[in-house]
């Protein structure tokens, strides 16, 4: 990385207190549950800050890197927790802890925090993203490796999805 | 959350985006205090990773500079070869006793005097040696020098004496130097002739001067394709007093292109040989005497035969060898190339630099051909985990998207 790259590389603690909201409500989004994704937020920051180093401004924005770092958090939790569950259906002691405490925002109604929860967290991701986040489409395609129309379609199907289950949960 | 029933889709995604951006989820304070005081921890640690930083623009310094040490070192190194590779040749002749006298021009103009070893062929010639043993008025012959021990010595002293005369002959051919000792004369002469026709006159003519001075034709070869240049190649072999004048005979059939004179003395050989068959002669006798002596026992008579079986033998190759090299004392070998063509341009001699530079060069390409030939060794590895490193990431995208689709 040239001193260039460095000089430009924003403050750490300034980084953290800018992009803590948005990491926040896309690891909350990813994983369902509130206190768990405070869990791994706090973990994806604490490893941020150990590799804050080799953060490179010009490669992505600050916001964009925290949040590959949260996405690869959530994702090892997902892996511990599959192995968890898989372990503990080897032994029939199976429990449900994950939507203990559901939360995807203060405030947000029954039906949308329910049908937020049926989605899969793939889904959900691209709503945090698009939606939360409001990134473009190209960013979005980018941090999940995807094309941009395999992005705007798994959106668009997101919500689609989304609304149906609310005009379904409402009709209920 | 209520939803009309007449609401557009498109409206109501969009209700839902607005719904969902309003209550996004916040993080708790606890979160908020454990992220600042780990901002605050960093903030600590800023002057070590600034330290770090510069460690680490420190080793790509280093690698540049290591870098620009291995060209400079090629460099150099090919310097020092150069250097000590430019010796003259006549220092290099001095402490060879077998160096024998050579003459080589290529060209009208340019006379050379290089060393020649006995056994070398005229393809070990180097024009660049050549050059470098001439002076500046290259054209002429370079003053002989003695040439140490023995009969190398002596031979050269006679070269000399003749060779000293032969230096302000315009003819080169002039300068061999010719004695009554046996001498190992070569020549390699090249000529160029206008046309065709003028190629198989003078061919026919040099077979005709090679058998009036008593010669023969050892070997001919004569080519004139359809199209390009045409070439005969006669090999004579004349008697080696009457060389010189074969020689200058010769060289009247056509432009000089190059030529090449190499001799070198056998009367010691010979004279060795000489000594070496007479010492034989008299140890034949002797045993010849003993196995005469009646009293002698089977098993010392067995020996004694064994001895003069092996002294016969090896009398009889001493012979031959000796018979060979007063053949090649007195017949010289002329080998003649008539073209119609050019020689080749020989390139410039480069200078001391350029030298460097190539051999610097050399080196550096002979580094790169063993990376290539490394990269090459290590190739199926490098594929291998290449093709690893694929399946791996593959498989860690499924697992992502079997993860996320729960």
């Amino acid at each position: 990385m040239t001193v260039a790259a460095v000089e430009k590389r924003p403050d750490f603690a300034q980084a953290a207190r800018d992009h803590l909201d948005a990491v926040h409500a896309y690891v909350a989004y990813l994983v369902g549950n509130r206190s768990v994704a405070e869990d791994l937020t706090a973990t994806a920051f604490e490893k941020a800050l150990r590799n804050w180093t080799r953060f490179d401004p010009r490669r992505a924005s600050a916001r964009t890197w925290l949040c590959a770092i949260a996405r690869s958090v959530a994702l090892d939790h997902f892996r511990s927790e599959d192995r968890r569950r898989r372990r503990e259906d080897a032994y029939a002691l199976r429990q449900e802890f994950e939507i203990a405490e559901p939360g995807f925002g203060d405030g947000l109604s029954p039906e949308l925090e329910s049908a937020l929860a049926s989605l899969t967290a793939g889904e959900r991701e691209v709503i945090a993203l698009r939606v939360l986040l409001e990134w473009d489409a190209e960013t979005v395609a980018r941090f999940l490796g995807i094309s941009r129309s395999a992005c705007s379609m798994r959106l668009s199907r997101a919500l689609e999805k989304l609304s149906e289950r609310v005009a379904s949960d409402v009709e209920a | 959350m209520s939803r009309p029933e007449n609401e557009n889709p498109q409206e109501r995604l969009e209700k839902t985006a607005r719904e969902l951006r309003k209550h996004r989820p916040r993080p708790s304070e606890a979160l908020a205090a454990r992220i600042e005081r780990l901002a605050e921890r960093r903030t600590a640690r800023r002057a070590h990773s600034t330290r770090l930083q510069l460690s680490r623009r420190r080793l790509v310094l280093a690698l540049a500079a290591a870098l620009a040490i291995a060209v400079a070192g090629a460099i150099v190194h090919g310097e020092l070869q150069s250097s000590s590779s430019s010796k003259p040749v006549a220092s290099e002749a001095a402490t060879n006793p077998k160096t024998i006298l050579g003459i080589v021009t290529h060209g009208k103009s340019s006379l050379k005097r290089v060393k020649s070893a006995p056994s070398a062929s005229t393809s070990s010639f180097d024009p660049y040696a050549a050059r470098q043993t001439s002076s500046g008025s290259a054209a002429r012959l370079q003053t002989l020098k003695a040439l140490p021990p023995t009969a190398a010595a002596r031979s050269s002293r006679d070269l000399t004496g003749s060779g000293t005369t032969s230096t302000r002959s315009p003819n080169p051919l002039a300068n061999i130097p010719l004695t009554k000792r046996l001498a190992d004369l070569r020549a390699v002469l090249t000529l160029k002739v206008e046309n065709r026709a003028r190629l198989s006159s003078a061919t026919a003519k040099a077979m005709k001067i090679a058998s009036s001075f008593g010669g023969f034709i050892a070997s001919a070869d004569y080519q004139a394709p359809g199209r390009g240049v045409a070439s005969s190649t006669l090999k004579f072999k004349v008697p080696a007093t009457r060389a010189q004048a074969a020689l200058r005979r010769i060289s009247t059939l056509g432009e000089i292109l190059s030529q090449k004179v190499s001799l070198e003395d056998v009367q010691r050989t010979v004279a060795v040989e000489a000594d070496q068959i007479k010492t034989l002669e008299q140890q034949i006798a002797d045993l010849e005497r003993s196995l005469s002596d009646s009293s002698l026992t089977s098993s010392a008579r067995s020996q004694l035969q064994v001895q003069l079986a092996n002294a016969r033998a090896n009398l009889h190759s001493l012979h031959a060898q000796r018979s060979a090299n007063v053949r090649r004392g007195r017949l010289a070998t002329i080998t003649l190339t008539l073209t119609t063509g050019d020689l080749p341009k020989l390139p410039a001699a480069p200078s001391r630099i350029h030298k460097a530079i190539d051999r610097a060069w050399d080196g550096l390409s002979s580094e790169i051909s063993w990376a290539a030939i490394g990269l090459i060794v290590a190739s199926p590895f490098l594929l291998l985990a290449a093709v690893l490193a694929l399946a791996l990431r593959y498989r860690r995208r499924r697992e992502e998207r079997r993860l996320l689709e729960k």
